[in-house]
């Protein structure tokens, strides 16, 4: 018979189903009868010949059954019927159907809020054009180990014009600036971009239009702008396209609106104006020159290509530049290219999936719970098993029945755990403190939900199989007849081991957590370099609106001054300093290559170059090791001072005496006056790189960062240091003014929300291990009550009980206990790149971690052993 | 009920066409045909029986209509369809294969 007959005979078998069912039963009903005539023909008694016809007909349930099973339709039906008889059985057994479901919702509820968070950072692909083909590209250094560096103009045009395996490349800049004209101003993150940058990503504007090669030609500011800063600082006005913003005072041309999924370079950039405008008195020279890395750059490989083919053709042409280029690109020889997903999100995936398997293992603790409470109850259903089994259901008619029950179930679960991940996600959204990127991406969309569904239903079949297995396996005569039978030990096996297998994944949890926990106490312990306490840190960019170019660079100098001076005189305050980029807020930090200016010593060193006053070094207690303190002007045409760091001075002087030596720099050269201790700049858990500091003076920066040194509570001068600044220039915006205790926090927020995930993770492993191990302990003195009674009649003491029942338990958990130990010691490797300071076997983390959760294994003990001395000994008398 | 040979599914098919060959008939006809002509040897339980003729049912080597019956009663007659009848054939040819092949490996065994 043809596949297609097969299937028109079972829609027709299903659509007819109730006609072929009474049919059935006429034609078994009929047979019955002809074999009572039978019997009756063959001399039996009316009443004989009915006993006899029926005793040998057999079950007509069966035959039904069976019958049902051959028209090969049955599985259909039987799964709507099996899904109706799962429901009413978990109706009938609100008790266990509730801790089952608050189980699973929470479990599955974790793992899909989870997920949804990896979908939307990890997983969804990026919101451009072919987001695939993208790419973050670097020059790198090789040599002072500087390997995402940023690009010049003019490399990048070569690049552009020699590499096959680009589609389109396109440079940017993104700086700080100030808007201005709409009530107070703000500071608002602006762009340059070069000609491609717009068509290169593929995103449309929301109204008006992209830059477009005239922009780039002509120097006409023109600007493109985010929806964002349309809606919020423009009031929406439907008419701004061709009308101007000022930016520091300076007019630009709205040319387009760009829809708020344009989130590049960063989801804060505001305005994007051709790269035409880059003010040629940015740079030394007048005009920016091949030697000027500041472009960050992008690029659209051609279909096929991977980063790394375009990465090594890229390195050849750097190769070739440092040939021709040899005084400006000699050491920059090699390039970096990577997927721009990966440049976004970071290595943040890599935790991320970590706390996704985290999840995935609470479930199956969850699992293991409901597996042992399966088991039990699978005991106590055995007669309503053994009913079924004896008019005629088969085994694995069975098995399939209570397998259906539990996917039920557990999608039930699912379901109440998707509606329970909302708040999930946004309570760990809510933790991580702005640390994740692309959060803007999470949501539940039909990824999450397929994920929930399938992730119920494996749930089901894990924690459901081996007690319908198990229960299946019963035997329907010795059930029937009831009574207690022997001494429950059976399935104690498959209990004790489900025990094991959930204290073992909890010490994973715990020693996670443990280990997490331990790191992040050796980040906040970390010498940053300098004395965190009392300091008070102002961060703004310097408002010079209505400045004539010309004065601008005296006007910055002058205007710095004054706000120092000015917070330095506030009651309370004991010294003030500043700085153009502040440690651990590095969106614009920027490094430089520098050399002794001598000619036996060749060493370049790649150091990180910030610009202080005076007063920074001793407002920050970092310590002058050498030399005198900063001067606060300096004779014009002399040798500007150089402050080195510690590391910065060992590399590039290892043999002699820093002070007094020269160094090269871009404005000819500098002499050392100074070394200081090494500041941790770009992170608290980074080693610290070489750093140089020259004086505010001898080049004006926009950026400033003031720090006051406070005699008694920092945040009691938050008040009277935003009075003071705006009593010096109302038009003043300040980005933030904050304890440096607080910037040292959130530069850790990352860790910190590691952290608490883990530690909220495996103290509820550690829950549900309890749980269990309660459980399972519990059904055993349940079962023993005779036993024990007998015991406790024959003189057993209180001891003898607990340690009779304790002892089966804690012996559980010892072997638990040392599984999980060693899959600890194997598996907290991939914790290694997220710890600080601690190896991932850590003792102290493994020690704390199992003695804590021998203590709460311990606890779950003692209950119902406890529970086991309080059984009176006259139950052993007592029938059932 | 005495103790019964079990009957191997296929044979059950087998000895089912075998008898609707000699005319269509109902359940406890076929159940009685087979145990007279096995000189009751054979009992095929209601168990068995109906879903064998279910399961030749749905791959077409019979069908089924109700008729009447001489005592006047309404049953349902199973008949061979022409893939029944070739189906009959070819398994009584693999059937005699078969059991020859039986007979002899059971002589032999007998022999020694």
């Amino acid at each position: 018979m043809s596949l297609l007959a097969r299937i028109s005979e079972g829609l027709r078998a299903i659509l007819l189903q109730k006609r072929e069912d009474a049919e059935r039963d006429e034609e078994l009903h009929t047979h019955l009868e002809m074999q009572i005539a039978e019997n009756m023909r063959r001399g039996m008694s009316p009443d004989e010949a009915t006993r006899q016809a029926k005793l040998q007909f057999g079950s007509v349930e069966r035959i039904r059954e069976e019958v049902r099973e051959a028209r090969g339709v049955s599985r259909l039906e039987d799964l709507a019927g099996d899904v109706r008889y799962a429901l009413r059985a978990l109706r009938r057994n609100p008790g266990f159907t509730t801790v089952a479901l608050l189980t699973l919702a929470l479990g599955i509820g974790a793992n899909t809020a989870m997920f949804s968070i990896v979908n939307g950072v990890v997983l969804r692909p990026l919101p451009y054009a072919e987001p695939e083909r993208l790419v973050r590209l670097h020059q790198a250094n090789p040599k002072v180990g500087e390997l995402e560096g940023r690009v010049s103009y003019q490399d990048l045009s070569d690049y552009k014009a020699r590499a096959r395996s680009f589609e389109a490349m396109a440079g940017y800049a993104n700086v700080p600036t100030i808007l201005t004209g709409q009530g107070d101003p703000v500071e608002i993150e602006f762009a340059y971009v070069t000609r491609e940058f717009f068509s290169l990503l593929g995103v449309q504007p929301l109204q008006g239009r992209v830059l477009l090669d005239e922009d780039h030609r002509t120097a006409v500011p023109n600007a493109v702008i985010s929806e964002s800063l349309w809606r919020t600082y423009l009031s929406a006005d439907p008419r701004i396209i061709g009308n101007r913003i000022l930016l520091r005072g300076e007019p630009y041309t709205v040319a387009g609106i760009m829809p708020v999924r344009m989130r590049y370079p960063t989801p804060e950039t505001a305005v994007w104006v051709p790269h035409s405008l880059v003010r040629p008195n940015q740079f030394a020279n007048g005009m920016p020159q091949r030697k000027d890395r500041y472009l960050q750059a992008i690029g659209r490989v051609t279909p096929g290509t991977s980063a790394e083919q375009a990465q090594q053709e890229l390195t050849t042409i750097a190769q070739d530049l440092a040939v021709t280029h040899p005084e400006s690109n000699a050491d920059w020889n090699a390039t970096t290219v990577v997927p721009l997903q990966t440049s976004i999100v970071g290595d943040v995936d890599k935790a991320l999936l970590i706390v996704l398997g985290v999840v995935g293992f609470i479930l199956l603790i969850g699992c293991a719970n409901l597996a042992n409470l399966l088991l039990a109850r699978g005991t106590a259903r055995r007669r309503e098993i053994a009913i079924r089994m004896s008019i005629g259901a088969g085994r694995k008619r069975i098995v399939r029945q209570l397998l259906t029950e539990s996917i039920v179930l557990a999608l039930l679960g699912g379901i109440l755990g998707l509606v329970l991940s909302y708040w999930g996600v946004r309570a760990v959204l809510a933790l991580s403190a702005d640390t994740l990127p692309r959060i803007e991406d999470v949501h539940v969309d039909a990824r999450v939900i397929a994920f929930t569904l399938a992730l119920a239903t494996i749930t089901g079949v894990l924690f459901g199989l081996i007690p319908a297995l198990r229960t299946a396996a019963t035997n329907p005569q010795s059930d029937l007849r009831g009574g207690r039978g022997t001494v429950g030990t059976d399935g104690q096996g498959v209990r004790n081991a489900l025990v094991v297998a959930e204290v073992a994944l909890a010490v994973l949890l715990v020693v996670g957590a443990g280990l997490m926990t331990r790191s992040f106490l050796a980040l906040r312990n970390v010498n940053a370099g300098f004395d965190p306490d009392r300091v008070l840190t102002v961060a703004m960019q310097l408002n010079h609106a209505g400045v004539p170019e010309d004065q601008t660079a005296q006007y910055l100098v002058r205007r710095r001054q004054e706000y120092v001076t000015a917070l330095r005189e506030l009651p309370g305050v004991t010294s003030a300093g500043a700085i153009n980029v502040f440690p651990l807020a590095n969106d614009f930090a920027f490094s430089m290559e520098y050399k002794a200016a001598r000619p036996d010593i060749d060493t370049r060193v790649n150091a990180d170059t910030r610009y202080v006053d005076p007063g920074y070094f001793r407002t920050m207690g970092i310590a002058l090791l050498r030399g005198d303190t900063m001067p606060n002007t300096w004779p014009d045409g002399a040798p500007v001072p150089a402050f080195l760091s510690q590391s910065a001075a060992k590399q590039l002087f290892p043999n002699d005496e820093p002070i007094g030596q020269r160094i090269s720099v871009p404005w000819g050269e500098s002499i050392v006056t100074g070394v200081v201790a090494d500041v941790r700049q770009i992170g608290i858990a980074q080693a610290p790189e070489p750093a140089i500091y020259f004086p505010h003076f001898i080049a004006p920066r926009l950026l400033a960062t003031i720090v006051v040194r406070t005699s008694g509570n920092p945040n009691a001068l938050i008040n009277p240091v935003r009075q003071a600044i705006r009593s010096i220039d109302p038009n003043q915006p300040i980005r933030s003014i904050v304890p440096l205790q607080t910037v040292m926090a959130e530069s850790i927020a990352e860790d910190r929300f590691f952290t608490v995930l883990f530690a909220i993770f495996g103290g509820l492993a550690l829950l549900l291990a309890a749980v269990g191990i309660y459980g399972v302990l519990a059904y055993t003195v349940r079962q023993r009550t005779q036993e024990i009674g007998v015991r406790i009649a024959m003189g057993a003491n209180t001891l003898d009980v607990v340690r009779m029942v304790g002892g089966a338990g804690m012996k559980l958990v010892a072997i638990g206990i040392v599984i999980g130990t060693v899959g600890a010691l194997l598996l907290t490797r991939v914790l290694a790149s997220q710890l600080y300071g601690i190896s991932a076997t850590d003792p102290f983390a493994f020690a704390g971690g199992l003695a804590f959760l021998a203590l709460v294994a311990c606890v779950a003990t003692c209950v119902p052993a406890y529970a086991a001395t309080r059984v009176p000994p006259m139950i052993a008398l007592r029938p059932d | 009920m005495a103790d019964q040979s079990e009957l191997l599914q296929g044979t059950l098919e087998l000895l089912v066409l075998k008898t609707l060959s000699l005319e269509p008939m109902h359940g406890w006809g076929i159940s009685q045909r087979i145990h007279q002509m096995s000189r009751e040897v054979l009992l095929v339980t209601q168990g068995s029986l109906y879903p064998a003729l279910q399961r030749m049912k749905t791959r077409g080597l019979i069908r089924s209509e109700w008729q009447t019956t001489v005592n006047n009663r309404r049953a349902r007659y199973y008949m061979l369809t022409k893939a029944g009848e070739k189906e009959l054939a070819k398994e009584r040819s693999r059937w005699e294969r078969s059991s020859s092949a039986i007979n002899w490996v059971l002589a032999v065994g007998g022999a020694q």
